[in-house]
């Protein structure tokens, strides 16, 4: 056979290997271009989806907010004690008649402290949440409240509430993050965290009153000193993540 | 070829020889079986080309827009572990999940980084009212119906199917999201099932498909690992497991939520799982 075709046999087979390059490529690295429709009919129909861009109103959006000065059936939120922490002129002192404090409700409040309230006031509420640490380290900080003092262990349930969905001070409003029965659920939550911050040893079950007469002061236990080679995140070689990969 | 018989009309060409030069010579015998053989394998290679270069893992996956604030999810969800519903509100109570509002990112933004140029337009938003225009990442076509909510609160975690985005800086799909891809799981879910409940991790330690919670140093019982195990947004869970004991998990947790009887038999439908009408309505 002549050389030309051996060549040309080399070749195609060469160009041949390109095509599978190029899908490999594409599978696995990432891309700025959506994804590609090979049949496009009705994947994108003539409707809006959530929180979409409508061009026909005002303010652009395609959800719509009730129209002004109307209420939902069933929103007029009436109920001064359950909706906004009062009873006549003073902050509820109690719960209200629609939530019952049980196991559940303080457990469901626990749940819901983990998300909303733990950036900041920190696990056991001492105002020492993950957002607090940062903050302090770009010296960016605030005063975040120790849900274990006396001052916040005075404020009636319904004062709680109330911080909870409007806000104090350095705090935002969580009422368009929490549901009502939610908030209240983590006031139950914070009574409880404040119950178990400040407990008496002689109240404890036997056995964890055993244990902890068992355990020998903080300093004495080598175990709860921290290891001196950990450096606090402020101090570590710039570009390293604490605990990222 | 080689002995063709000689023909009148080249009886006068020029060298006088009088043999014709063959058409095809010896070799093209060789070429035709090469032909062949090519012909052949180039089917192949078309198909095997159409069935990787139009997998939707290969069209679908990878996806990672440039959005207007470049939201770092690797240091919000993973570094400083804001749970995915701090933000992402909806996700327990509607099919969707929502792109949070302004106000969120103003709740820490208002004091950390005030002045960042990243965060300006955040802030303009903040501002003006207009929306901050996020590109969605993960968009469904148009004919599927989608619900998180029926799938995050039945212990379905968000990493099932956008991946690890607490270690994303950019987000990008990483799941393909087509129907093979969803009726995979939905033919077998105990796969991808996660405790969402104290009760469903206290009985998979009791059966030992857990490790019980580390005794505390104080002697006091721990329950935050237990806690942990049972946050369906905590997205590094079940990565020490093998495929075997997930599983495993998901049969329990599926006759923890009396969906099977004792004997693993089915008590309740699980055909409406993979009927058109669920995801097609």
């Amino acid at each position: 056979m002549p050389r030309w075709i051996y060549t040309a046999i080399i070749l195609v087979n060469l160009v041949m290997i390109i095509p599978p390059v190029l899908i490999y490529k594409a599978r696995s690295t990432k891309s700025r271009q959506p994804r590609i429709h090979l049949f496009p009919d009705m994947d994108n129909q003539k409707r809006f989806k959530e929180q979409q861009a409508n061009p026909l109103f005002a303010d652009g959006r395609a959800m719509r907010l009730p129209a002004a000065g109307t209420v939902a059936r069933g929103e007029l939120f009436s109920d001064d004690h359950y909706y906004r922490g009062r009873t006549s002129d003073a902050w509820a002192t109690a719960f209200p008649q629609q939530v019952t404090v049980n196991a559940d409700l303080v457990d469901r409040g626990r749940d819901r402290y983990g998300i909303f309230c733990t950036p900041c006031h920190g696990i056991s509420g001492h105002g020492d949440g993950m957002i607090k640490l940062r903050s302090e380290s770009l010296e960016q900080t605030w005063e975040i409240l120790d849900l274990n003092t006396q001052k916040a262990r005075d404020y009636p349930v319904g004062h709680i509430f109330n911080i909870m969905t409007n806000g104090i001070n350095t705090m935002p409003p969580y009422r368009s993050q929490i549901p009502v029965e939610d908030r209240w659920a983590i006031v139950a939550w914070v009574r409880a965290l404040q119950y178990s911050q400040a407990v008496e040893v002689s109240q404890l079950p036997p056995d964890v009153q055993g244990a902890l007469r068992a355990r020998k002061p903080r300093d004495e236990n080598p175990k709860d000193v921290m290891p001196t080679d950990v450096k606090p995140i402020d101090q570590q070689p710039k570009g390293t993540k604490p605990g990222g990969k | 070829m080689t002995d063709e018989p000689k023909l009148e009309s080249d009886a006068g060409n020029s060298e006088g020889i009088g043999v014709r030069e063959p058409i095809f010579p010896p070799w093209t015998d060789h070429l035709v079986k090469l032909l062949g053989l090519g012909g052949a394998f180039s089917g192949a290679y078309v198909a095997i080309l159409a069935i990787f270069g139009l997998s939707p893992y290969m069209i679908a996956i990878g996806y990672m827009p440039k959005q207007v604030v470049s939201y770092d999810h690797s240091l919000h969800a993973g570094e400083l572990g804001i749970d995915c519903r701090y933000c992402h509100t909806t996700v327990e109570y509607a099919a969707f999940a929502a792109i949070p509002p302004t106000q969120t990112c103003m709740n820490c933004h208002d004091k950390i980084f005030k002045t960042s140029p990243k965060l300006a337009p955040v802030r303009e938003s903040y501002a003006s009212g207009e929306a901050v225009e996020w590109t969605k990442v993960h968009d469904l076509p148009g004919y599927v119906y989608f619900n998180h909510s029926a799938h995050v609160t039945r212990g379905v975690s968000c990493v099932s199917c956008h991946g690890r985005v607490d270690r994303m800086e950019e987000v990008f799909q990483q799941e393909p999201l087509s129907m093979g891809w969803c009726l995979d799981c939905h033919r077998a879910p105990a796969k991808n099932l996660r405790p969402v409940r104290i009760s469903e991790v206290d009985a998979l330690v009791a059966q030992g498909l857990l490790e019980a919670p580390p005794p505390s140093k104080s002697g006091i019982p721990a329950n935050r690992r237990l806690l942990d195990d049972a946050r369906v947004t905590n997205l590094g869970w079940g990565q020490d497991l093998s495929k075997s004991d997930r599983e495993k998990i998901g049969q329990v947790l599926l006759a923890e939520r009396g969906l099977v009887d004792g004997g693993g038999n089915p008590t309740v439908r699980f055909d409406t799982l993979t009927s058109c009408s669920t995801c097609h309505r």
